[in-house]
């Protein structure tokens, strides 16, 4: 199965917990993801879902300027977004629990 | 990039402008349906985006290259409205729906302006019409952005389809269209005196300076549907006033058209006129019965078909002392046997006189075919001759059916 059919219903979460980590700019989030195991994300849903998040208000973001190139612009998890990211969280970690019970046989 | 420009110590060239500015332009068409300030801001995301990409693609990506690692623009950005969560793009294409709101809702000034105002004039309410001029302020944030075809009134879709639709020359639609056209220097004239009519009603001026205000008004009126053709934003300026004017029209059309027909009526007299008269014109004041030979005839009573006597007092100009009663009993007023004489004003007196029958000569038709007449074939008949041909028991003091002929005697009392 592709797994960026499985992505979609996660990436918030993968999201939230890159940031959750350390704060970062756009390019950097996907480098995170990739970097993490997940080389299917589409650079587009990155940016698109950090967007969706901070319009949503769980991040915040600042600006820094860069010796090398444009502003990048951070994002950073607010308390909102922890708490969103502990909700989802737990429900991921419930949600994988029966699916492994489900396929662990398999 | 942008970024670089405001900040002195930033290398101003990391990326190619070309690749980068023709791959920013595709996302930039294909969100152009997302409000514009959040269109800017994901811009901002993509160029920093393309920058960090660039150093990771080692410097200087072509467009192929960009194209190859994020996909399309069209794709790149159909893949972050989605996961942006954005609306999906509308069926229609882009260009359209830039400002496709703020047109419609010029248009729907447009109408909304033209339909209060004209109503409003049509019953006479001025306040109605200053309300519907204030829907054309809809129309305002359109008109300062854009240019004097209102392309984006023009792209909206009904717009579209109503102007691409032409009835083809030749067909009776297309010879009707054209006619129309080609009355509509006729209309700026008549939307010119309207002008003027309205002006001088609001301030009150007399019918010369209706006269010199038209004249100013027609050229004026010209000009401005000269400079409407050019620039389509004058509609909404003068569609508004055009049903205006059309309102005024309209009511003076009706208002003519009333006092026309109240002067018809008025003119056709016979439906009010008391009296008995002959064809509308001719009043009959007095009757003069002859027999078939010419000679006159008294004491001769007269009925309609239904039985119903015939009284020519009625339209007398001393109708009015008749029904005091001061002539009830005159030999000229109802219940009397013709001739009856007629009744005149007298100046001198302030009354009425009754003016007695005057010898009178008629002329007889010669085909009278009266079964006791046989004898009398002359055509003119020698009127004075008293010779009573046919005498029956005459019965002088009946009023009823048969002609009392009685000897030649003015009316009795």
């Amino acid at each position: 199965m592709d797994t960026s059919q499985l992505l979609k219903g996660v990436l918030d979460l993968a999201v939230l917990a890159v940031l959750d980590r350390a704060d970062g700019y756009g390019y950097e989030v996907v480098r995170g993801l990739r970097a993490a195991g997940l080389e299917d994300v589409g650079d587009a849903s990155v940016y698109g879902t950090l967007r969706r998040l901070y319009n949503a208000g769980l991040l915040t973001s600042y600006v820094v300027p860069s010796e090398e190139g444009p502003h990048r612009k951070y994002y950073s998890l607010n308390s909102t977004g922890r708490e969103r990211l502990r909700d989802t969280a737990k429900t991921w970690r419930a949600f994988a629990e029966t699916m492994e019970g489900l396929v662990g046989a398999a | 990039m942008t970024g670089a420009d405001d900040n002195p110590q930033a290398p101003t060239v990391q990326v190619a402008p070309g690749p980068v500015d023709e791959y920013l332009a595709g996302v930039r068409a294909a969100l152009a349906d997302l409000p514009a300030h959040e269109v800017s801001e994901i811009l901002d995301d993509v160029r920093a985006h393309l920058a960090d990409l660039t150093d990771e693609l080692d410097g200087d990506p072509d467009f192929a290259a960009l194209t190859a690692r994020l996909g399309t623009p069209a794709t790149y950005a159909a893949e972050l409205r989605a996961a942006a969560g954005y609306p999906a793009p509308p069926a229609a294409a882009g260009p359209e729906r830039r400002g496709g709101g703020t047109a419609r809702l010029a248009v729907a000034g447009l109408v909304a302006s033209t339909l209060f105002v004209t109503f409003g004039a049509l019953v006479g309410r001025p306040e109605i019409v200053l309300f519907g001029a204030l829907f054309t302020l809809l129309a305002l944030p359109l008109l300062g952005r854009d240019g004097p075809q209102v392309s984006s009134v023009a792209a909206l879709a009904p717009v579209r389809r109503f102007r691409a639709f032409h009835p083809g020359a030749g067909t009776a639609a297309g010879s009707v269209a054209d006619f129309l056209a080609s009355l509509q220097p006729a209309w700026w004239l008549a939307r010119a005196f309207a002008a003027a009519v309205l002006l001088l009603a609001v301030f009150g001026f007399g019918g010369i300076a209706a006269a010199l205000l038209t004249l100013v008004a027609a050229p004026l009126s010209v000009w401005i549907g000269h400079r409407t053709r050019r620039d389509r934003r004058w509609l909404w300026a003068v569609v508004p006033l055009n049903g205006l004017a059309a309102a005024v029209l309209l009511t003076m059309l009706f208002t003519v058209a009333f006092a026309a027909g109240g002067s018809t009526t008025y003119a056709s007299p016979s439906a009010y006129q008391p009296g008995l008269w002959q064809d509308s014109e001719r009043q009959i004041r007095d009757i003069r019965p002859v027999d078939s030979a010419g000679n006159p005839l008294t004491g001769v009573y007269l009925f309609d078909q239904d039985g119903v006597s015939i009284d020519v007092s009625g339209g007398s100009m001393c109708g009015s002392y008749d029904s005091k009663g001061l002539f009830f009993s005159d030999p000229a007023g109802p219940q009397h046997p013709y001739p009856r004489g007629t009744l005149e004003f007298d100046p001198t007196t302030g009354g009425c006189v009754l003016v007695p029958p005057a010898p009178l000569v008629v002329a007889v038709p010669s085909a009278a075919p009266t079964p006791r007449s046989q004898g009398i074939p002359a055509a003119p008949a020698p009127p004075r001759l008293p010779a009573p041909p046919v005498t029956d028991t005459p019965p002088p003091t009946s009023a009823s059916p048969a002609p009392a002929v009685t000897a030649p005697a003015p009316p009795t009392g």
